[in-house]
C-alpha cells in the first residue's frame, strides 16, 4: 500500500468515525427527552428542532422550521416568553424560565427554558440554542402545597381577625392585612416597631408579662388597649402561642380582634346597672322615708284622734249622768247617738291602725298550728257570746310556716267572720280544714251562714267595703282586708266562694313545714274537708 | 284617813276633766294634783321652780303619766323619775292613747309600773281609771321610802 493509499485509508477511517459520532449526536439530539430548538437570533424563527419538540407540539418538523418560535408558546405564557427573550437579548442567556408550550390538543404544557447564545467570529449573537424541559409533574407536585398555602393565606388575609407573628423582641414580622383596618398601619409600617409602642401605658405591664409567660408556658390571652395610627385607642383581644424553632422559642404567633364595641357595650351595661342600682337605692330610700312618715302619721292618729273622740263620748255621758233628768227621751237619744258615733269612729281608727300594722310589722316565721289559732278564736267568741250554739270542726295537723301574731289575727278575723254570719242559724256550723285545691298548703274556713253573691266577691277583701247591712251584721269592713294583707305578706293568696244564704268558704294558701325544709314529708297529711 | 295624793300629768284639758271625774266617782278618796307638761311635773316632784317651797320628801302616792306631753315628753319624765334615788320607787302608771308597741316597750324598759290605754268609750275609760285608783291606792302596798311622813 502506497503512502497516499494509507493516507486515504486514514482519512476515510476518520470520516467514518466522524460520521458515526455525528450519527450518535444526531440520535442523541433527536431522542433527547428534552425539547431542543435553535432559533435565529435576529428573526426569532426556528432554524432547527428535535423530534421531541415536534411530537410535543404535534406538528411535522417541516412546518416548524421557519416558524416564529413565539407561536409555540401557550397564550398564558406569551408575556413570560417575551420577558425571557428580552433577557436573552440583553444577557445572552436564560436560565430556568418557566414558560408553557401549546400541546397538540391546545392545552398548556409547563416547561423550563434554558437558552445559550451562539456567536459569530465577532462575538455577535446569531442564534439561540434552547432546551425546554417538561415540568408538568413538578408543577403538579408544587400545586399541592401551594393550593393549601393559598387556602390558608386567603383565610388569614380575609378574615377580620388579625393574624400576626412576633419575634422575640416583639416586632411583628408578619401581620395580616386586616391590621390596617384595626390599627391604621399597613403590615409593612407595623413591622418597624416593637408592638409595645402601640400599647396603652396602663396595659404595658400586663402585656409584657403575658408575653414572657407565653414564651414559657406556651399560650395566653389578654385584652389590651392599643393606639391606632390616628391616635385613638381601641380595645383588642389577643390569643398568643409560642413559636418554636429547633427546640427554642422563636417568638409568638397570635390573633387579634377588635373588641372595642364589646367593651363599650360592657361599659354601657355596667353604667346601666349602676344607674339601676342607684335608682333602686333612691327608691328604697324614698319608700323608707314614706314608711317612716306613714308610721309617724299612724302614731299621731292613734294619739291625737282618739282624744277628741273620748271628749265627745265622755262629756255626752257626763251630760246624761248629771243632767239626764232635765232631758226628754228624744234629747237623751240624740246624746246616745253622738256617743255611738264617737265610739264607732274610735273602733275604725283602731282597725285602721291594726290594718296598717299588718303591712308594717316585721314578721318572724316559725311553725304555727292553724288549728290551735282557730280553737283559741272560738273560745274567745264563746266567752263573749255564751248563748250562741255553733258547731266548730277543726281538722287535725294544720301546721304552717308563718308569723304567729299575723296569722293569729287572720284566723281571729276569719273565725269571727264565720261566727258573725252564722248568727240566726239553728244549725250554725264552722269547719276549718285543708284542701287539695291550689296545692298542698291550701286551707279553708267554711260556714253555713248568710253567704254572699259571687258577683260581688271582688269587693270582699277591700277595706271598708261591706256586702251586708250594718244593722243585720255589724262590722267595719276591715277584717277580711287585713286577712288578705296578712296572707299576702306570707306570699300566699286568699279567695272566697259563696252563695247567698248558703254559706261561704274562705280559702288561703300558706307554706307548710314540708315546703321550706324539704325534710319531713307532710304530703300525706291532706285530709278530707270535714 | 288622810287623803292620798295622785299626780296627774296630762296636757289635754278634756282628758284631765274626764280623769278627775272618773277618779272622783271611785270609792277611793284622793287629792289630785295636775301638771300639764313634763317640766312642771318634774319641778313638782323634785320641788323646783314654782314648786320650790314644797317638801321634796312629800311624794304623791301615784303618778298618772301621759306620754305625749309638751316640752319634756312622758318617757323622759319617767326616765328622770327612775334616775333619781328620791323617786325611783315611786309608782308610775302610764295612761295614754298610744297603743304603739314601741311606746309600750319603752315605758316598761324605763320602769313603768303599769301601762293603761285610754279608751275612746268613756265607760271603759272611767272603769279603767277607777280600777287603777283602787289598785294603786288601796290594794297596793306602797314602797317603804314612799310611806307618808
Amino acid at each position: 500500500m502506497s503512502e497516499r493509499d494509507r493516507e486515504d485509508e486514514a482519512l476515510r477511517e476518520r470520516i467514518a468515525q466522524l460520521e458515526r459520532r455525528l450519527e450518535f449526536y444526531r440520535d442523541a439530539y433527536e431522542q433527547s427527552p428534552a425539547m431542543l430548538v435553535t432559533v435565529d437570533a435576529k428573526t426569532g424563527e426556528i432554524l432547527r428542532c428535535n423530534r421531541t419538540l415536534a411530537a410535543t407540539v404535534g406538528r411535522p418538523r417541516d412546518e416548524l422550521l421557519g416558524l416564529p418560535v413565539m407561536k409555540l408558546y401557550h397564550p398564558s405564557a406569551r408575556s413570560a416568553a417575551r420577558r425571557a427573550f428580552e433577557q436573552f437579548a440583553s444577557t445572552g442567556a436564560v436560565k430556568g424560565a418557566r414558560l408553557a408550550l401549546t400541546r397538540a390538543d391546545g392545552t398548556a404544557m409547563p416547561v423550563l427554558l434554558d437558552a445559550t447564545a451562539v456567536r459569530d467570529g465577532d462575538g455577535a449573537v446569531i442564534q439561540s440554542r434552547s432546551t425546554l424541559r417538561d415540568i408538568t409533574e413538578l408543577v403538579a407536585a408544587e400545586q399541592i402545597p401551594r393550593a393549601s398555602e393559598e387556602k390558608f393565606r386567603n383565610l388569614v388575609e380575609n378574615i377580620s381577625e388579625v393574624f400576626y407573628l412576633l419575634d422575640l423582641d416583639g416586632y411583628p414580622t408578619y401581620s395580616s392585612p386586616a391590621i390596617q383596618q384595626l390599627l391604621g398601619y399597613t403590615p409593612e409600617e407595623l413591622r418597624q416597631w416593637p408592638i409595645w409602642r402601640h400599647l396603652h401605658s396602663d396595659d404595658l405591664e400586663a402585656a409584657g408579662s403575658s408575653f414572657e409567660r407565653t414564651l414559657k408556658d406556651g399560650a395566653s390571652a389578654g385584652e389590651y388597649r392599643v393606639r391606632t395610627k390616628g391616635g385613638e385607642y381601641v380595645w383588642i383581644r389577643v390569643s398568643n402561642k409560642v413559636r418554636v424553632k429547633a427546640g427554642e422559642p422563636a417568638g409568638l404567633q397570635g390573633t387579634m380582634i377588635d373588641i372595642t364595641g364589646r367593651k363599650a357595650a360592657e361599659q354601657a351595661l355596667r353604667e346601666h346597672q349602676e344607674q339601676l342600682e342607684n335608682l333602686v337605692r333612691a327608691r328604697t330610700a324614698d319608700l323608707e322615708a314614706t314608711n317612716r312618715e306613714l308610721e309617724a302619721f299612724a302614731y299621731s292618729i292613734s294619739h291625737d284622734l282618739r282624744a277628741p273622740l273620748r271628749a265627745v263620748d265622755g262629756f255626752c255621758r257626763i251630760v246624761l249622768e248629771d243632767y239626764g233628768d232635765g232631758l226628754d227621751e228624744v234629747g237623751r237619744g240624740h246624746l246616745g247617738r253622738a256617743r255611738a258615733g264617737a265610739q264607732r269612729m274610735g273602733r275604725l281608727i283602731d282597725e285602721l291602725l291594726s290594718l296598717a300594722r299588718v303591712s308594717r310589722v316585721e314578721t318572724e316565721v316559725q311553725d304555727v298550728d292553724l288549728g290551735a289559732l282557730a280553737a283559741a278564736a272560738v273560745s274567745r267568741m264563746r266567752a263573749l257570746e255564751p248563748g250562741r250554739e255553733v258547731t266548730v270542726e277543726v281538722a287535725p295537723d294544720l301546721q304552717v310556716r308563718g308569723d304567729p301574731t299575723l296569722l293569729g289575727a287572720a284566723m281571729d278575723n276569719l273565725m269571727s267572720n264565720a261566727w258573725k254570719f252564722t248568727a240566726g242559724r239553728d244549725d250554725a256550723r264552722v269547719v276549718v280544714g285543708r284542701t287539695g285545691r291550689g296545692g298542698e298548703g291550701s286551707f279553708f274556713v267554711r260556714d253555713n251562714g248568710a253567704g254572699f253573691d259571687m258577683a260581688h266577691s271582688d269587693k270582699l277583701f277591700e277595706p271598708f267595703s261591706r256586702l251586708h247591712d250594718a244593722c243585720e251584721f255589724p262590722g267595719l269592713g276591715i277584717g277580711l282586708a287585713s286577712v288578705k294583707r296578712a296572707i299576702e305578706r306570707h306570699g300566699g293568696s286568699v279567695w272566697a266562694e259563696g252563695k247567698v244564704d248558703r254559706g261561704a268558704t274562705f280559702y288561703f294558701t300558706l307554706s307548710t313545714p314540708g315546703d321550706s325544709a324539704g325534710g319531713d314529708d307532710h304530703g300525706a297529711a291532706t285530709r278530707p274537708a270535714g | 284617813m288622810e287623803q292620798q295624793r295622785v299626780l296627774l300629768v296630762e296636757d289635754n284639758p278634756d282628758d284631765e276633766a274626764l280623769t278627775i271625774r272618773a277618779l272622783g266617782k271611785s270609792d277611793v278618796p284622793c287629792e289630785i294634783v295636775v301638771t300639764r307638761n313634763g317640766v312642771d311635773a318634774l319641778d313638782y316632784l323634785f320641788a323646783r321652780g314654782p314648786h320650790q317651797d314644797r317638801d321634796p320628801r312629800d311624794l304623791p302616792a301615784l303618778v298618772l303619766l301621759d306620754l305625749k306631753l309638751p316640752k319634756v315628753d312622758g318617757l323622759e319624765v319617767l326616765r328622770q323619775i327612775r334616775g333619781d334615788e328620791r323617786t325611783w320607787r315611786l309608782p308610775v302608771v302610764v295612761l295614754t292613747s298610744s297603743l304603739e308597741e314601741r311606746d309600750l316597750a319603752a315605758a316598761y324598759d324605763l320602769g313603768a309600773n303599769s301601762y293603761i290605754a285610754k279608751a275612746v268609750d268613756f265607760e271603759q275609760f272611767s272603769h279603767a281609771v277607777r280600777n287603777v285608783g283602787v289598785y294603786w291606792l288601796m290594794l297596793n302596798q306602797p314602797p317603804p321610802t314612799n310611806r307618808g311622813t
